[in-house]
């Protein structure tokens, strides 16, 4: 397993994280995950979509296409209530699997590669 | 705000530029048109042409971001390359929209299970139908091969053609209406009793019509959709 199957796993959980504070859309969405990981969360920003459709379809993001003088209309997703809360609870998740996983790779010594 | 973007042919913008600015606009609408292949006849049109215009805006946000440093052709390659591979894109969004929701109150049931439904209820019945007629007949013996040569060949039948009339979301229908038409010949074998036919039909039906019905309809719904995939492809270069 890669950095990118990792990523896959847990596109939900990052796109959620990202809409918490204000509603973006997709390409922001992407951007903003680059910006927040300092560039080291790279991916395919076409797996973005089956996610936020995904998403959306379960009622944890709502999208919302937006119309604007002069601009072609722009899709923007936020956060729902139920959104927050899976959100805490993916976090509380993600947290103890750290923990359990550090623990254990904790005790093992680290090697430089040559 | 509204729920559906207005539909106006919406291109990356290609007024005011050359000939070869067009051409590379073009390269982006070939690509829109191989995400949206997977989609056709499995999304409604107006929501593909609603991903497509999404996926339409990010791609011309990366064209822009990447054109800061470098020529406009470099600059579209890199941002659909960023962007991913058009069919993995197209399929995965595929895959999630055939992909069951949270169950919601009065969900509508899908055009596939109907189709599951009438052609292996159909062909239920005609099997319970000979069996029943062979016992009354007491041929069972020197019907038997007919039996079994009827019974191997419906669910095969049944899965082509269901598969040919609904090829989104075939499999879990075929998987549904398999287990609620084999609960259904249980309860008949049941009542059958002292005659085992019904019972051996019934589990019959679960190990031999469940796997060959979806591999089935699964295979014809695959080649359908690559079909018309095709033919898509094939109208939209002709139109362009």
């Amino acid at each position: 397993m890669d950095e990118r199957d990792l990523l896959r796993g847990n596109t939900p959980t990052l796109v959620l994280a990202v809409l918490w504070d204000a509603p973006l859309h997709g390409y922001a969405i992407a951007r903003e995950i680059n910006r927040r990981s300092d560039n080291a969360l790279q991916f395919k920003q076409g797996t973005l979509y089956p996610a936020l459709h995904a998403l959306e379809k379960d009622g944890l993001i709502a999208g919302e296409w937006e119309l604007q003088a002069g601009e072609r209309p722009r899709k923007v997703y936020q956060i729902t209530e139920a959104g927050r809360t899976e959100l805490q609870r993916l976090m509380q998740t993600w947290h103890r699997f750290s923990i359990a996983v550090n623990t254990i790779i904790g005790s093992v010594p680290h090697e430089q590669p040559a | 705000m509204s729920n559906q973007p207005d539909l106006r042919i919406v291109s990356l913008d290609p007024s005011d530029n050359s000939a070869d600015e067009l051409r590379l606009f073009e390269r982006v609408e070939d690509y829109l048109d191989h995400v949206c292949a997977p989609l056709v006849d499995l999304v409604p049109y107006r929501a593909r042409q609603a991903f497509r215009e999404e996926i339409r805006q990010h791609i011309t946000f990366l064209v822009e971001e990447h054109r800061q440093a470098a020529s406009l052709e470099e600059a579209i390659e890199s941002a659909l390359q960023e962007f991913g591979e058009p069919w993995m894109v197209g399929e995965a969004l595929a895959e999630e929209w055939s992909r069951k929701g949270p169950l919601r109150p009065g969900r509508r049931i899908g055009a596939a299970s109907l189709h599951a439904f009438s052609l292996f209820g159909l062909a239920t019945a005609i099997n319970l139908a000979v069996i029943e007629v062979s016992l009354l007949e007491h041929c069972e013996e020197a019907c038997y091969p007919y039996m079994l040569f009827l019974a191997a060949l419906s669910p095969i039948l049944a899965g082509c053609l269901t598969g040919l009339k609904a090829y989104g979301q075939t499999l879990r229908s075929v998987i549904y209406v398999s287990l609620f038409l084999f609960l259904d010949t249980l309860v008949t074998g049941f009542l059958m009793l002292p005659d085992l036919e019904g019972i051996h039909f019934a589990l019959f039906q679960a190990l031999f019509w469940l796997p060959m019905g979806c591999a089935s309809a699964a295979l014809t719904a695959t080649l359908v959709r690559s079909h018309r995939r095709a033919g898509f492809l094939r109208a939209v270069r002709r139109t362009g």
